[in-house]
């Protein structure tokens, strides 16, 4: 229970901490909860915090709603479109894909419809390049990605991610409604 | 064509031909070699490029130049770097290790017998060396096939096929051990130290084999696996942002059910904590009074403090004036006209108002007065005279 403070820092801000984290400092956080993850749920939940895992991730949930459902759709339906984007890009992304931006930047005008999905997000940023920075500021700031060169904005794609994917997969869409969606 | 009389010849050509030759190896999936190229590759000697094409070991096509398929397999094998995993067939194999063996117990002299013993420790070390090298080789097929074919489909048809493969393999190693294991009479006729040998390193081979290959047909599950849930995803992803498009995915889907169950706490606003400085700190420590000084020093900058200030306020404001003015309180003249019993122009006329006031003032005030207040009045017909002034006679209700 060395970290406390740290933990709190991140999870509370809603950042996910993953195992595969390039940065030394996160995975030591990461392997001191997974050893004393008892305590640290116990800790956590005297302050109205759950300390939740999924797959080689960790991050806070609540035990009652703060808040409406429709900000919470509004959260999740973002990251539908930021994933349609990415899975685009790459039909591949996941964790441990290094991407970046330069090399998105040039994929926009050779893969067919990226660029249009790009315009339809960060309406207030201006230039596909400011888009972009801005998709990575997501991804970085939920802790689902790191940069790990700076010079050429390469970033690498966290276990975190696996998150977002079973949200995804956990959404049913009517059967009667799936036949009319086009493929 | 012309063929090579003697390995000494053969190697001999090889040898005057080895730089374009290893050239066109490194270039055999990417592009034929163009005659000019070729010739220059071999320093202008154009007699050695004649010899390899008239021996075969280049095929020309118009003016490109291809490693022919016998040697460019011939190289592929030897160097271990073949893509293709050569199978053949299983049956081949064993239907060759049979008769050989069926020869040998049928053959009536020693050297005969020695001769089909020869081919049999033959036969069963080219499907030792055939088994290890196709494991190893489908080892790295698959991860390249997973780590670089871009197109989803692709990787997965190639997946597929190579699990077949490593089907194949498999049932040649089994097939081979049961040889080994029914064939009794034969070993037991064959009392031979070579075979015995070759055998049980065959063996050994083959079980080695079979473990690389349980690894191997792991892995291709495993890929197919994360193909499956990929593409899943993909598609899964792609119909949600079309409902999303259509803003139909509220009513489609059940994540609305999926959001209420869910409290993670990325989705709420992002918490500011602010904390307070504690003011004891501030009196006791000396530490603070650094702090306060920052403070007091970024607030005192002049132009900040300047454009905060105020204009300065006009002399004028300050002096107190006063300033009356008249108006009528008609209630409180309603009021005193209800307590009493003469007639409203009566009462107006003669109202002793604490200012004087004139005629025509008290005529406006009549008529405000009887037509403001219509409920509380009762309108005769009867008209009475004052100072040449007719007026209509109106009594309080």
């Amino acid at each position: 229970m060395k970290y406390t403070s740290d933990i709190f820092q991140r999870l509370s801000r809603g950042q996910f901490i993953s195992s595969n984290s390039i940065d030394a400092e996160t995975r030591a956080i990461y392997n001191d909860i997974e050893e004393n993850q008892q305590e640290y749920e116990d800790y956590f939940s005297q302050i109205d915090f759950q300390l939740s895992s999924g797959d080689g991730f960790y991050y806070f949930s609540r035990k009652e709603a703060k808040v409406i459902i429709e900000n919470k759709l509004q959260s999740l339906f973002s990251w539908i479109d930021y994933l349609d984007f990415l899975k685009t890009y790459d039909t591949a992304f996941d964790a441990g894909t290094q991407f970046s931006l330069v090399q998105m930047e040039v994929k926009l005008s050779t893969i067919p419809g990226l660029k249009e999905k790009l315009a339809q997000l960060f309406p207030d940023k201006p230039s596909n390049r400011q888009k972009l920075e801005a998709l990575a500021c997501a991804l970085e700031s939920m802790g689902f990605a790191e940069l790990v060169n700076e010079t050429d904005s390469t970033y690498q794609v966290t276990n975190a991610f696996h998150y977002i994917e079973q949200i995804i997969l956990c959404i049913n869409i009517d059967e009667d409604v799936k036949d009319e969606i086009p493929q | 064509m012309a063929t090579f009389r003697s390995i000494k010849e053969l190697t001999r050509a090889l040898q005057q031909g080895a730089k374009l030759l290893s050239n066109m190896f490194l270039q055999r999936k990417t592009i034929a070699v163009k005659y000019d190229d070729a010739l220059e590759t071999l320093d202008g000697d154009e007699n050695k490029l004649k010899l390899l094409i008239t021996y075969g070991v280049i095929v020309q096509t118009g003016d490109s130049l291809e490693l022919d398929d016998a040697y460019q397999r011939f190289f592929e094998d030897v160097l271990a770097v073949n893509e293709d995993i050569n199978i053949s067939s299983v049956k081949m194999y064993i239907d060759k290790l049979n008769l050989g063996i069926n020869s040998y117990l049928a053959a009536e002299n020693n050297t005969r017998r020695e001769g089909f013993l020869r081919e049999i420790r033959h036969t069963f070390k080219s499907i030792d060396n055939a088994t290890r090298r196709n494991v190893i080789d489908l080892k790295r097929n698959i991860d390249d096939t997973y780590k670089q074919e871009p197109n989803f489909k692709i990787k997965e048809l190639r997946l597929k096929d190579f699990d077949e493969k490593a089907r194949l393999i498999g049932e040649l190693i089994h097939q081979t051990e049961r040889v080994m294991d029914e064939q009794t009479i034969f070993f037991s006729t064959a009392a031979d130290y070579g075979l015995k040998q070759a055998v049980s390193e065959v063996r050994e081979g083959l079980r080695e084999s079979a473990h690389g290959l349980i690894a191997v047909t792991a892995q291709i599950i495993d890929y197919l696996n994360r193909i499956e849930y990929q593409s899943r995803l993909v598609k899964r992803v792609r119909q949600l942002k079309y409902l999303r498009d259509q803003f139909m995915i509220e009513q489609a889907t059940n994540v609305k059910e999926l959001m209420a169950q869910t409290d993670a706490v990325w989705m709420e606003r992002q918490p500011k904590y602010i904390t307070r400085v504690s003011l004891d700190f501030l009196r006791n420590e000396d530490t603070a009074l650094d702090i306060l000084d920052n403070i007091r020093r970024r607030l005192s900058k002049k132009a900040n403090i300047k454009s905060r200030l105020a204009e300065k306020i006009d002399a004028n404001y300050l002096e107190e004036q006063t300033e009356t003015t008249r108006a009528f309180n008609h209630q409180e003249l309603l009021n005193g006209f209800l307590a009493q019993s003469s007639d409203l122009f009566y009462y107006v006329w003669n109202y002793s108002f604490s200012e004087s006031l004139d005629k025509e003032l008290r005529l406006v005030l009549f008529l405000q007065m009887a037509s403001q207040y219509p409920e509380q009045m009762r309108y005769t017909d009867e008209i009475k005279t004052i100072d040449n002034i007719d007026y209509p006679i109106i009594y309080p209700r």
